[in-house]
Formats: structure tokens, C-alpha cells, sequence
């Protein structure tokens, strides 16, 4: 409610601005246009999204599992996470603008690439996330079942994965922000299809309405998936009590 | 006395890695050399050759990149440190400034790229504001989680012992707030590389973006590693940059986390 509200004002004061300062249309268009011009687009600008959606679900669902099974296995190993920590160390510090064109050069220019690069980008915060949680499990719980003989996978399963799940919502919405930009930036730098493209081009071709129809598209996506994710966050955490 | 003490220490943490480095480049060199690599990944002599042969290319593309990220990082450390402080000092304010910074953080920035090209021009001007609407986040949570560090007790200490609204500041809140503010600084460094070079992407004529985008459309695989390099070393050298800042400004306290 408060969110509609907020929302009609906003539009409201954007109309009033362009109107009243008299901006040029190719500045910034009225609400209307950007209406009109959804209307018209919103075959396009669907199936555009969608395109992104789907490399951004893709490849977080993928950095999910990757995450989850190499944490489980740091929990599970030392000398594993020993030896294999320095490598996802250096995968944190490349930025995406790095990771970006190394994809294209591998995968070229398809859904893969915008997969992998959201992969890797949402890679990190998930690991980190998964690990805290793993490590959260109520000591005297770990201990209960460690006196009732249980084994490593009993013990896994019953308390550490229980206690971990709420982390997990923390990592998707970290990473999942991320996740939206860099499906965005693949699929800038690798001129396919999608959201990221489609405002490329807009922008290139001067079609102001377009571009702000795909803008905001863009950005309610990635409010979209923030609000939802940290929602559910709050929701888990409220379950457990923290 | 920290200097001489930390020396030893960094150069002993340095080496390892130096040393895993030189032989991975050794080794790829190798495996290039005896054709058991794809060819998107280039033997690091032919990159090391792009630079030798033409020097002009990185000189070029490395400068008006790096400036435009410190340019946008500057402007976007004094606003957010600005807001920060002006959030925590006023309440009311607090809730509508810490919304807008998550507002423009959780907004994908390179989309507004185009519009911000149609407000701006085409200069370096869209590449200097979106590196700072791309980095501010981080120092504006460190900023305001820094100011709040400081605990009741202290806060209540500095009371009793009559201490001005200025004393209050130098001698508790500021140093309590540096860690955070460090921690900010630094994070926010790699990310105004990032939203530069994501910039150049959408139409620059010179700059690391630019050059990478050249290379890939040419399928000119040593150029755009050697273009990933650059991009790293920016990025890092930014990060890196603050670290050793903040080991020496801060030797007291080391470490603390920023909420994200």
C-alpha cells in the first residue's frame, strides 16, 4: 500500500517536473509516453526480460548448487578447504568487468556466457554465506547428536543444513543483485539479446521512450528480486529466532 | 617502530603468493608453447609483447581510465561521508538517506548509463558519474555504522567528564568511526574501477573499456587479457592502496566488517 502510494507520487512529481521546467521529450519523457511506449514494446521488452531473468536464474540456481556442495565439503574437510580456498579467494577479488570478456572469449556470444558471468559473480557471496551458516549450528544440538552416535551425514543433515538455510536467503540476496547486473553486462559486451542490450540500443538509436520503458524495467527487475529475497530472509530469520 | 615491524611481516606474506604466481605464468607459457591450450587463453609473452610493441596502448587507455574512477570514487566519498554523517547526526533523516543509498545500490547503475549519456554528453563525465554512483554505497554504511561504533559507555564517560560536542568528536567518534570508514573506502575502491570501465563499455573513445571492447569485437584474445590485467591491477591497486593506508593510519584496530 505504502509502496503504491509512494510509487503514484513519484510519477505524479515526475510528471509535474517534466511539464512544468518544459524539459524536452528527449530528455526525459512524460510517465504517459513511457506508458505508451510499454504498450507498444512490451512484446519486445518481455521477451527481453525474460531472456535476462532466465541467464540470471540460470546461473544463480548454478552458483547455489556450486556453493552449497563446495561449503559442505569445506565443513566436512580441512585440508580440503585448505587447498582449495586460495583459488575462490582469487575468484572474489576479479571484478566482473574482468570475469566479462574472459566468458565471451570461451563461450561466445550466447546465454552461456551471461550464465557463466553471473555464475561466478554470485559465486562469492553464496560461499561465504553458506560457510556462516554451516558453522552456526547450535552447539548443544551438534553435541546431542554427536552423543547419540550420529554419523557425519546424519549430522549434516538434522542440524547443520537446518541451521544453515536462513544464510542461504542472505547469500541469494546479496548475490542476487549482483547477479541481475552482471547478467546485464554479459549480455552488454556480448550484444545478444536481453535487457541489458535492448537499453543499449535504445540509448544508441535515441528511442528516449524505449529507453526508459527497458530503464525502469531494469530496475523494477532488481527491486523485484531484492525486496523478495530479503523478504524471505526476514521471514526465515524470524522462524529461527536469532 | 610499525613500519619496522611490519615489514618482514608483509614481505613474508607477499612472497608465497609471488612465488604461486610466477610459476602458474611459467606454466601456462609451457603449455602454450606445446599447443595444449584453447585459443582463448594467450601464451603471457604475446601479452607482455602488446605492451613491449606498443607501449602507447596501455599509456593511453590506463590513464583517462584510472582517472575517471578516482574522480567519480572522490565525489562519491565526499557525498557519502557528507550523508552519512548527516544521517546518523539528525534522526529523521536517517531513514530516508540510508533508503536512497540501498535505492541507487540495488539499481542495476550501467543501466542508466544511456541516460545519464543523454543528460550529460558524451564525455568522460557519464563514465565519472556512474563510478561514483557505483562505488558510494559501501562508504556511506561504513560512514554511518562508524559513527555508531562507539558505546553507550564511552559515549556516557565523555559525558561526565564534560567533554565539548567537538572533544566528543575528536577523541571518540572519529577514532571509533575510522575502522568502518577504512573498511568503506577500501570495498568502495574496486567497485568505481568497475562502474568506469562497465561505462567506457557503453561508448568512450579511449580508456580500459574501450580497448577491451576493441579487442574482443576483433577477436584479439592477447589484447583482451591484457585488458583483464589492467582492470585487475586497477582494481586491486585501489583496494590495495587503502589497505596499506589503513594499516598505518589504524594500527590499533584492524578488521571489522561492514554490514552489506
Amino acid at each position: 500500500m505504502q509502496v503504491m502510494l509512494g510509487a503514484a507520487f513519484v510519477l505524479a512529481a515526475w510528471h509535474m517536473a517534466v511539464r512544468g521546467f518544459g524539459i524536452p521529450k528527449y530528455l526525459v519523457p512524460v510517465p504517459l509516453e513511457v506508458a505508451g511506449a510499454v504498450q507498444l514494446h512490451w512484446r519486445t521488452i518481455a521477451s527481453q526480460a525474460g531472456f535476462t531473468l532466465s541467464a540470471a536464474a540460470c546461473g544463480l540456481t548454478l552458483s547455489m548448487v556450486l556453493a552449497t556442495s563446495l561449503a559442505i565439503s569445506f565443513t566436512m574437510s580441512r585440508k580440503f578447504a585448505q587447498t582449495t580456498l586460495p583459488v575462490v579467494l582469487v575468484f572474489r577479488s576479479t571484478p566482473v568487468a574482468a570475469v566479462a570478456p574472459i566468458m565471451m572469449l570461451i563461450f561466445g556470444r550466447g546465454i552461456s556466457t551471461s550464465m557463466a558471468v553471473v555464475t561466478i559473480v554470485s559465486f562469492f557471496p553464496m560461499l561465504v554465506n553458506m560457510m556462516r551458516g554451516l558453522q552456526s549450528a547450535d552447539r548443544n544440538a551438534a553435541e546431542l547428536l554427536y552423543v547419540y552416535g550420529a554419523s557425519r551425514w546424519q549430522q549434516l543433515r538434522m542440524v547443520r543444513i537446518p541451521y544453515a538455510l536462513p544464510y542461504l536467503f542472505t547469500g541469494l540476496r546479496v548475490a542476487g543483485s549482483s547477479a541481475i547486473l552482471g547478467a546485464m553486462l554479459s549480455e552488454w559486451i556480448t550484444g545478444t539479446k536481453g535487457l541489458g542490450n535492448l537499453i543499449l540500443e535504445s540509448g544508441e538509436l535515441r528511442e528516449t521512450e524505449l529507453l526508459w520503458a527497458a530503464v525502469l524495467t531494469s530496475v523494477i527487475v532488481a527491486l523485484t528480486v531484492f525486496w523478495s529475497t530479503s523478504a524471505a530472509e526476514k521471514r526465515l530469520l524470524r522462524w529461527t529466532q536469532r | 617502530m610499525v613500519a619496522a615491524s611490519a615489514m618482514p611481516q608483509a614481505l613474508s606474506a607477499v612472497w608465497r603468493p609471488l612465488l604461486t604466481g610466477i610459476v602458474l605464468i611459467g606454466l601456462i607459457e609451457a603449455a602454450k608453447r606445446g599447443h595444449l591450450l584453447p585459443v582463448f587463453v594467450p601464451a603471457p609473452s604475446e601479452v607482455v609483447m602488446e605492451v613491449w610493441n606498443v607501449p602507447r596502448l596501455v599509456t593511453a587507455n590506463l590513464g583517462p581510465t584510472a582517472w575517471k574512477a578516482f574522480v567519480g570514487y572522490c565525489i562519491a566519498a565526499a557525498i557519502a561521508i557528507c550523508a552519512g554523517s548527516i544521517a546518523v547526526s539528525l534522526r529523521v533523516l536517517y531513514g530516508p538517506i540510508y533508503n536512497f543509498g540501498v535505492m541507487i545500490h540495488s539499481v542495476p547503475i550501467i543501466a542508466t548509463a544511456p541516460l545519464l549519456a543523454l543528460w550529460l554528453g558524451t564525455g568522460p563525465q557519464v563514465q565519472i558519474a556512474i563510478a561514483a554512483l557505483a562505488s558510494q554505497f559501501p562508504m556511506l554504511v561504513g560512514t554511518i555504522q562508524g559513527l555508531q561504533a562507539a558505546d553507550a559507555r564511552q559515549r556516557e564517560l565523555m559525558h561526565v567528564l564534560a567533554a565539548s560536542r567537538w572533544q566528543m568528536l575528536r577523541y571518540l567518534l572519529i577514532p571509533s568511526a575510522l575502522p568502518y570508514l577504512f573498511a568503506g573506502l577500501k570495498i568502495a575502491a574496486p567497485s568505481a574501477v568497475l562502474g568506469a570501465i562497465t561505462a567506457e563499455w557503453a561508448g568512450a573513445e579511449r580508456g580500459v573499456g574501450a580497448m577491451m571492447l576493441y579487442a574482443l569485437f576483433s577477436y584479439d584474445t592477447p589484447k583482451v587479457w591484457l585488458s583483464v590485467v589492467l582492470t585487475c591491477l586497477l582494481a586491486g591497486g585501489g583496494f590495495g592502496l587503502w589497505a596499506l593506508v589503513e594499516r598505518f593510519a589504524i594500527y590499533w584496530q584492524r578488521d571489522v566488517e561492514i554490514a552489506d
